[in-house]
């Protein structure tokens, strides 16, 4: 009933400043005799203004109410599954993430329904390659990206100036040259005050992400003719590298095995790290401190400038939405999904909210470039955003997360521990 | 019918409670005993029931995880409980003896028992911080910061500290009334003998005590055993899964590996755990008081 | 040694013992200080090295902020009446129940006791997503009714088995003497029997009410919005995804905790009066 084409061609309709509604969208509504679609939001509203915009703005437009429930992020999981496994048709958008929610398992799993009339090829312009090589599985899409992030260096200009730096380090074995120096004992009491370097590999996601990072900075990647190998050269130099980072140069607080991405920036604002790695939206717990106006982003160094991968490598960990395949009010699923995903309704993420979208087109705003803080770096990520997503995810990355530990301990090496984490994945 | 009620008094209010209880319990406990004798496959919206006998208490028992997360539940169990125990009958003996202060001193003691377990972990998961946490903060001047929650051995310490910080207000009202309940007099004929302190705790109070004690123990295994939240919030598993439990492997393999038939087949085990564990310990410990 | 030496090692052994648990004490007082210092501290005082207790430029409003930013008022209601009411019927079919098996004849007496305690072994984690099912099946997710229906599964087997041992110790012949007063076994209860089963059920309704206060998993799973939502759901929920409102964080625990800490007090005087009876058989 509804002609996704028209008024005006998909792109056109959807990649305008303004968001334009389908034809056939009132009948189709109509006879779906839909009211109100339910979703999960992740966290409270209070904390999503942009969503909440954007939420006010559809419900205006085509008088279809919008229940979120305000989820926080672990309890996500539970009632999404027990509805799916349930087969209820409780919510009607699904929210989905690389790895808690994961995005190829719903989808193998049938529960969320294939997407592809919102799909065409000029849609797939306004993502970077590796991403459309993510969201198409076996030629079909099952949900559109919604925001993400990537990590980051952060760094203290004045101690990096003190120490005798004038510019961010940009290969690894700088940021441990750095590093050195920059780990400090000020009292002299025989206990390190500020570390040189932190990041986050406490918990599954967090330690995802940092490997995941430290694996595209050498240009390499997780997947290999799209299974999971985590016994390749890249990712031993990244293990390696965060293992010596805490045991060999002690540059690290030995608790990153308990950090989580919350807790780094917060180490950093409280000034116990001259530079972490950590999310590009740490500025926001920066800002309150006094080591804020020294603060600052850069993209994460490559492992080896001159090895021709691309200084924005970015990588980085989306959350989607999708339409539950049991949702008794598709078409207004649909509908929604369709405003979500549009220029309009990513603009207003990004430009209120200051969200990382992987929409190009959004990025070329002026007036994002104005007013979110480090535009321009996160533009070039978002250019390069790289990200996986495998099967089985959960058990996947639960499986390096506890590899990567025993290697940070000091129970195993770094190949030991990846061959032990491939053995076990192989073997799902 | 007045009578008929009256007569039969007892039975029905146990009829009512089996149908009360067993309203919100039977059709989930069913199910999960159900679903642990089949392996449920979902592909394409489809969940593909499939009966596979004994088959997956077969894989809990050569899980290697299933081992070493029974063991460390164990561990955490019996260390947060037995704090408790000895905290709680310290607690509740200071409480019995003083005069002053006692208003005081009760509500602290009191204090961790009203705070949420769930948020007090994520508190003293920020406290055990070994950068920016209180706790490091203030051993500064003598130690060296501690990897409290990063270190396999430390953090289980930490958490059964963390865990038995809840605990005890519980285990110290019990033992209290249980302390209160002993008769002055054989105090006083104990003094009389010429007993000193020590032998009047282990002749008098311990004996007295005994059944509270079990009571106590008994409980506190139960819950602590079964905790999800205070672990989760404190370690999440712990590093590299040192402090994870039975409890959320189950969960996981619910919620997150989508493996229905293995994880029942586990709550199941859990089940007769804890059920084999409080027969056993009744009947070792279960004595009247003469 | 000679005697009054012996003497005195023995007083300051007990000086020492009384001091250490008072250290403890106050130990453990201390992260709830350190919660109401961060409470009122703006949240740039919070995350600083090394942390200080006492804040620069003391910031009150946190505790306005958390009514503000959070239907914090919704979630004190809603706690309220679920932990009441389950504490309530608790206590009530708790206290029949546990008195009926207590007074009851026939041999399957100890079987039914030991399957009622049984079926609270059951790991509740694994019941959570059933539950879910159900209740979003019959569409009470969301709605006291389903909050309190398991939170009375949860507490009721444990307090039917203290209330049991209770009784046990209350010696049958009163029972006799009242019926032979011609009392109805209402009439009985409640003249004679509730009186006495105080202490007992102070007990068991402090257990019954903290568990359903501070509860979450299911809470936060079975509820949705501020219709139902308890104080720890709520209370977590500054935990954001970006960073954690630290100062609201320990402002709304505290203010949670004050309820719970009311009660607690209150009903503990109950307690302390003679609860030797329901100790000593457990």
């Amino acid at each position: 009933m509804i002609d996704w084409n028209s008024p005006v061609p998909m792109y056109e309709r959807v990649m305008g400043d303004w968001y334009i509604l389908p034809s056939g969208w009132q009948e189709a509504i109509e006879a779906e005799g839909t009211k109100s679609i339910t979703f999960i939001n992740s966290g409270s509203m209070s904390g999503d203004p942009a969503m909440e915009l954007n939420i006010l703005y559809f419900e205006k437009l085509t008088g279809i109410d919008i229940i979120y429930e305000e989820v926080g992020e672990d309890d996500i999981n539970p009632k999404q599954v027990a509805t799916l496994t349930g087969r209820l048709p409780h919510y009607d958008l699904i929210f989905l993430t690389t790895f808690s929610e994961p995005l190829v398992d719903y989808a193998l799993q049938g529960w969320v329904m294939p997407i592809d009339m919102l799909w065409d090829d000029q849609i797939a312009s306004v993502y970077s390659d590796e991403m459309v090589d993510t969201l198409v599985m076996d030629g079909h899409v099952y949900a559109f990206p919604y925001i993400g992030w990537t990590p980051k260096l952060h760094y203290r200009d004045d101690l990096l100036k003190e120490a005798g730096f004038d510019r961010p380090p940009e290969s690894w074995d700088e940021l441990v040259e750095y590093a050195q120096k920059l780990t400090v004992d000020i009292n002299g009491d025989g206990q390190v005050d500020r570390w040189g370097f932190g990041f986050h590999a406490g918990d599954r996601y967090s330690t995802m992400m940092t490997f995941g990072q430290l694996i595209v900075s050498q240009g390499g990647s997780l997947l290999k003719d799209g299974k999971v190998a985590v016994n390749t050269h890249e990712a031993l130099e990244a293990l390696r590298f965060l293992v010596d980072l805490r045991n060999r140069y002690g540059v690290v607080p030995p608790g990153v095995n308990t950090y989580g991405y919350i807790q780094v920036p917060e180490l950093f604002a409280a000034g116990k790290l001259a530079m972490a790695m950590g999310p590009n939206w740490a500025y926001l717990v920066i800002r309150g401190s006094e080591v804020y106006p020294q603060y600052r982003m850069a993209h994460f160094p490559l492992k080896d400038p001159v090895g021709g991968v691309d200084p924005a490598a970015s990588f980085f960990d989306f959350s989607f939405y999708g339409v539950s395949q049991f949702s008794e009010h598709k078409a207004a699923a649909l509908l929604f999904l369709d405003f979500l995903r549009s220029y309009q309704a990513r603009h207003t993420e990004t430009y209120v909210e200051r969200n990382v979208v992987p929409n190009v087109l959004v990025w070329s705003a002026p007036e994002v470039d104005f007013t979110v803080p480090w535009a321009s770096l996160l533009r070039e990520s978002t250019s390069q955003a790289t990200f996986w997503a495998y099967e089985n995810a959960t058990q996947v990355v639960d499986i390096i997360h506890e590899e990567i530990g025993y290697a940070l301990l000091g129970q195993k090496t770094p190949e030991q521990a990846l061959r032990d984490a491939q053995a076990r994945i192989d073997r799902l | 019918m007045r009578r008929f009620l009256d007569k039969h008094f007892e039975a029905i209010w146990i009829t009512v409670i089996f149908i009360v209880l067993g309203l919100v319990v039977v059709f989930p406990v069913c199910s999960v005993f159900n679903q642990s004798f089949c392996e449920v496959k979902v592909r394409y919206g489809k969940n593909i029931a499939r009966y596979v006998g004994l088959n997956n208490y077969r894989l809990v028992f050569s899980d290697p995880f299933f081992w070493r997360f029974l063991r460390q539940g164990v561990v955490y169990t019996a260390g947060s409980v037995g704090i408790s125990l000895v905290l709680g009958l310290m607690c509740a003996m200071l409480l019995d003896r003083i005069a002053r202060l006692k208003a005081l001193f009760r509500g602290m003691i009191l204090l961790p028992w009203v705070i949420p377990p769930v948020v007090a972990a994520v508190l003293w998961r920020w406290l055990l911080n070994d950068t920016y946490g209180l706790v490091n903060a203030v051993i500064r001047p003598f130690h060296a910061p501690i990897n409290w929650l990063g270190s396999p051995t430390i953090a289980m310490i930490s958490l059964v500290a963390v865990d038995a910080w809840t605990r005890v207000p519980f285990a110290t009202i019990y033992m209290l009334a249980g302390l209160q309940g002993i008769p002055e007099e054989i105090y006083d004929a104990a003094k009389v003998d010429g007993a000193g302190i020590f032998a009047r705790f282990r002749y008098v109070t311990l004996p007295y005590l005994r059944p509270v004690i079990v009571t106590v123990v008994l409980i506190l295994s139960i819950f602590v055993f079964r905790t999800y939240e205070m672990i989760g919030g404190l370690t999440s598993g712990g590093p590299a899964r040192y402090t994870e439990t039975l409890t959320s492997y189950v969960f996981k393999n619910v919620v997150e590996y989508y493996k229905t038939g293995y994880s029942s087949a586990l709550s199941v085990v859990m089940l007769v755990i804890i059920v084999l564990f409080s027969i056993v310990y009744l009947r070792a410990f279960y004595r009247k008081v003469s | 040694m000679s005697a009054t030496s012996s003497l005195q090692f023995r007083k300051l052994g007990v000086i020492g013992y009384y001091f250490g648990v008072f250290v403890f004490a106050v130990v453990s007082v201390v992260p709830i200080l350190w919660a109401f210092s961060t409470s009122i501290k703006p949240l740039n005082e919070v995350r600083v090295w090394p942390p200080y207790w006492i804040p620069k430029e003391p910031y009150w409003r946190t505790y306005r902020e958390v009514f503000e930013t959070r239907p914090f008022l919704s979630y004190m209601r809603n706690s309220l009446i679920v932990a009441s009411a389950t504490t309530a019927i608790c206590v009530l079919l708790g206290g029949l129940g546990g008195y009926s098996l207590s007074r009851a004849r026939f041999r399957a007496k100890w079987a039914l006791a030991i399957t009622i305690l049984g079926m609270r072994l059951f790991p509740p984690i694994a019941l959570v997503t059933p539950w879910f099912q159900l209740a979003s099946r019959f569409g009470i997710l969301d709605q006291y009714v389903t909050l309190i229906a398991a939170y009375v599964y949860m507490n009721l087997p444990f307090v039917i088995w203290i209330m049991m041992g209770f009784f046990d110790e209350v010696p049958q012949e009163i029972d006799e003497a009242g019926m032979v007063d011609g009392c109805t076994k209402w009439q009985l209860l409640r003249r004679v029997i509730a009186p006495l089963a105080g202490p007992g059920l102070a007990t068991a309704s402090i257990f019954a009410f903290l568990l359903s206060w501070n509860e979450y998993v299911l809470a936060a799973v079975l509820s949705f919005s501020e219709r139902c939502k308890t104080l720890p759901v709520g209370v977590m929920e500054f935990i954001g995804d970006e960073f954690v409102a630290w100062n609201q964080l320990c402002a709304g625990a505290l203010i949670a905790s004050i309820p719970a800490f009311i009660f607690v007090l209150a009903f503990q005087k109950y307690i302390v009066r003679g609860l030797m009876a329901g100790a000593v058989k457990g």
